[in-house]
């Protein structure tokens, strides 16, 4: 354990290696993560605590800190020993929380890391001499390079050594002063750095206050962080989009082998009910529900990863801390703080990342209010669902068409801002926490720990694809096919139709005939299927909207995920969901062609606009929901985030609609 | 080892008090030192390169333990490196961003040694 900044990560990664687990403590959402390693023949378990300045149980982090360390924690046992981390460079603010790691009294060897940079910077320090005032081990190290690493190895079996007679640590000579704890505390802090260090007065280079003075001015800085998450955005978007076509390609061949497979199997099996079932059921539930599923969310996962990398090396670099700085004061207007800004900025690539990386934000409130109108921030998943309906509306006016897409975009920034203020006046009352934030160094950022970073979100993000998306993916599928329906009539005569132009050697003609069988019979089913059914059902909802029941069920089935929406809409006007893809102009003529019972068109310019509105506000995503239930720790909250934001939705697109068609824009 | 962790146990404890107690100590501490209390500024009056020591803290126990976990502490010095809001100050060799409205809830004694937050205790 030791300070925010230390290298605590760096230190932890390169004594453990990939073996870490990150996991919450019970009945927290304070996360650490943990590594078993083999160590002269012990197994031992390595816990990475959360970086403290101090033990004094003010915030979360301390309480739970403090709680483990003394064995309190129900279901956690009581650590054998504590490796302290020290950064060399900044030893007297260290050596703070060390007075107070020191009197727990457990068998403690300190890390002395960053001695590398202390070097560098003329800092001398004593080894023995602090050895000596601490009254444990100091093992110099450099975690970056590896440096003193197998000397703090040694130095850890030592302390676990029954053998070994325990060194004692011996406290500050502090029990019993009165006054304040803090000041007696820093006196002996100050006191052993002057002691120890030859240049204890060396702070930070020149380096560091120079580039400070750039990346903190109130405008300069701001402009300069925006220039920061441009690029990485444009890496998000750039970057990704070939990793993202690789997923999409593998999960798609993917379920063309299957369906082979699958369909070659069925041909050997004898004709009735279980070869139906292999050769259909079980077919469809393997492509469309699992592969179509799972595949459609982790389609995101470069997006994710990327996010996090370049996170990571912000963070490690020191910028981040500058970011939140500069945006502080403009955040505090909408009562967050600044470091809900990084969150809410990637929020626009995905929630499901931007949610996790709110973590940083540490009172309760802010993150909960940050973490609740994420989901309002226009993601990735959105953009199919805004280029169909901008396509659809306004297919010649490329101008107002990228207007409208761009509207689209503020209305949801300007709905989590309100919101949040909203929240933070009625629900999460109180005031928001002013900021008190170290500007730690500038220092090269650790790729490795960049790497490790990206690959713990990565494998988070893979774990809820693989338990409550697929869960959600199978679920949905079956409401889209079940219970079955006769085939059309209609789809049989092509059928027939097809298989006589085989028959007499027309075999090319056959085969768009065949599609179009495909495609009423898919149509078919989804209609008579239980989303069908439920979009009938709930029609007398939407019609104050202006939808139909064939709107009620695209709605239903991007429930897990916003960007299916497309491609059910194909299925539902009959033109096939490969064609949502292949062929978009076909599904917004048939779109534009679609009409109601009484003959009027139903994509009218205030339901389509209803439409866009309603994708901009609604919580339509299974991930997002899994995560916020990860990180708040219950499910009040994503319940809250998925009502309040379905509430808004509906509302939006109300408004919308009537507003349109009173101004007479139908 | 029992007696340790109590006396630790001890001392965390007096937390919320401990609010109270330094700002006792910090009208009692101002006597000795012999300074007017007009000579007594919030952290922001400070003007920038400049440093003073900490005679109270006014801020909520939470805020108040926040600050003083980063070393801004009763007793202590802090140098303003940046104004504004927030602004930065140097505390400990360490650099801290702190938002204007609770640094103006510090009030420090004006120092006029140069380079003294940097220059250890009092």
């Amino acid at each position: 354990m030791g300070n925010p900044n230390a290298g605590k990560t760096t230190l932890f990664n390169a004594l453990t290696g990939l073996r870490a687990k990150t996991a919450n403590f019970p009945g927290t959402t304070i996360e650490h993560r943990a590594a078993r390693v083999e160590m002269a023949g012990q197994t031992l378990e390595l816990i990475d605590m959360p970086g403290l300045y101090s033990l004094a149980a003010a915030t979360s982090e301390e309480r739970v800190a403090r709680d483990v360390l003394l064995g309190e924690t129900p279901g956690v046992s009581r650590p054998n020993a504590i490796v302290l981390l020290l950064d060399a460079t900044n030893l007297e603010r260290n050596l703070f929380l060390a007075s107070q790691v020191l009197e727990l009294g457990l068998p403690t060897v300190v890390a002395l890391n960053m001695i590398d940079l202390a070097r560098k910077q003329h800092i001398r320090i004593n080894i023995k001499k602090l050895s000596g005032e601490l009254g444990c081990p100091v093992i110099p190290v450099a975690a970056r390079s590896g440096d003193g690493v197998p000397e703090l190895r040694q130095a850890m079996q030592a302390l676990l050594n029954p053998t070994a007679t325990i060194q004692k640590s011996c406290p500050p000579a502090c029990a019993g002063c009165s006054g304040c704890a803090f000041e007696a505390r820093y006196d002996w802090a100050e006191g052993v750095g002057a002691r120890v260090t030859s240049a204890p007065h060396m702070t930070h280079g020149r380096k560091t206050e120079a580039i400070d003075r750039i990346l903190t001015h109130p405008t300069v800085g701001i402009l300069a962080f925006m220039m920061v998450m441009f690029v990485v955005f444009a890496m998000i978007f750039w970057l990704a989009q070939y990793p993202m076509d690789g997923i999409d390609w593998l999960f798609t061949t993917t379920g063309g082998y299957v369906a082979q497979g699958l369909n070659a199997a069925a041909g050997h099996l004898p004709a009735g009910a279980i070869r139906t079932f292999v050769g259909r059921d079980l077919r469809s539930l393997l492509v469309e529900g699992v592969l179509g599923g799972v595949g459609g969310v982790l389609v995101f996962l470069p997006q994710i990863c990327i996010l996090f990398f370049f996170l990571s090396l912000l963070e490690d670099t020191g910028y981040l801390a500058r970011a939140a700085f500069v945006m502080d004061r403009l955040m505090r207007r909408v009562g967050l703080p600044g470091k809900a800004f990084v969150p809410m900025l990637s929020a626009h690539a995905c929630a499901v990342p931007a949610i996790m990386s709110a973590r940083m934000i540490e009172d309760r409130r802010d993150r909960l209010v940050t973490i609740l109108i994420i989901p309002l921030l226009t993601c990735s998943a959105r953009i199919p669902v805004y280029t169909m309906i901008v396509a659809l509306l306004f297919p010649t006016r490329p101008l107002l068409a990228s207007g409208v897409f761009t509207g689209a975009y503020l209305l949801g920034i300007v709905a989590a801002l309100s919101m949040a203020l909203l929240f933070k006046k009625t629900l999460l009352k109180g005031e928001t926490k002013p900021l008190v934030l170290e500007l730690p160094s500038y220092k090269m950022p650790s790729l490795r720990t960049a790497i490790l970073t990206m690959l713990d979100r990565a494998m988070i993000f893979v774990k809820k694809a693989g338990t409550v998306i697929l869960v959600a993916s199978v679920v949905l599928w079956a409401l889209a096919h079940y219970p079955r329906s006769a085939e059309p009539a209609q789809a049989v005569a092509l059928q027939q139709q097809a298989h006589q132009m085989q028959a007499t050697g027309h075999a090319d003609q056959a085969g768009p005939l065949l599609i179009q069988a495909d495609h009423l019979m898919a149509q078919s089913e989804l209609a008579h299927s239980i989303a069908g059914r439920i979009g009938h059902a709930i029609e007398p909802v939407l019609k104050p909207l202006g939808w139909d029941w064939q709107i009620g069920i695209g709605i239903l089935s991007s429930f897990a995920a916003r960007e299916v929406f497309v491609s059910t809409l194909a299925i539902v006007y009959g033109v096939g969901a490969d064609s949502a893809h292949a062929n978009p102009q076909r599904l917004y003529d048939t779109m534009h062609q679609a009409t109601r019972t009484d003959g009027t068109p139903v994509f009218t310019m205030s339901a389509s606009i209803g439409l866009l509105i309603f994708y901009v506000l609604a919580m339509q995503c299974v991930s997002t929901l899994a995560v916020s239930r990860r990180e708040t720790g219950s499910w009040k909250w994503p319940a809250f985030q998925f009502l309040y934001m379905s509430l808004l939705a509906y509302g939006g697109a109300f408004l919308a609609h009537f507003l349109l068609v009173s101004y007479g824009w139908r | 080892m029992k007696s340790i962790e109590g006396s630790g146990a001890g001392q965390h404890g007096q937390t919320p008090p401990a609010g109270l107690q330094a700002q006792r100590q910090a009208t009692e501490s101002a006597g000795p030192r012999s300074v007017s209390a007009a000579s007594a500024v919030i952290l922001p009056g400070l003007r920038p390169g400049h440093c003073g020591s900490v005679v109270e803290i006014s801020a909520d126990d939470d805020d108040a333990h926040r600050l003083m976990a980063m070393g801004v502490c009763v007793g202590r010095r802090v140098e303003l490196v940046q104004a504004g809001d927030p602004l930065i100050l140097r505390v400990l060799g360490c650099r801290i961003g702190v938002s204007a409205r609770l640094a103006a809830r510090v009030r420090v004694e004006v120092c006029h040694e140069p380079q003294c937050a940097v220059g250890g205790a009092n």
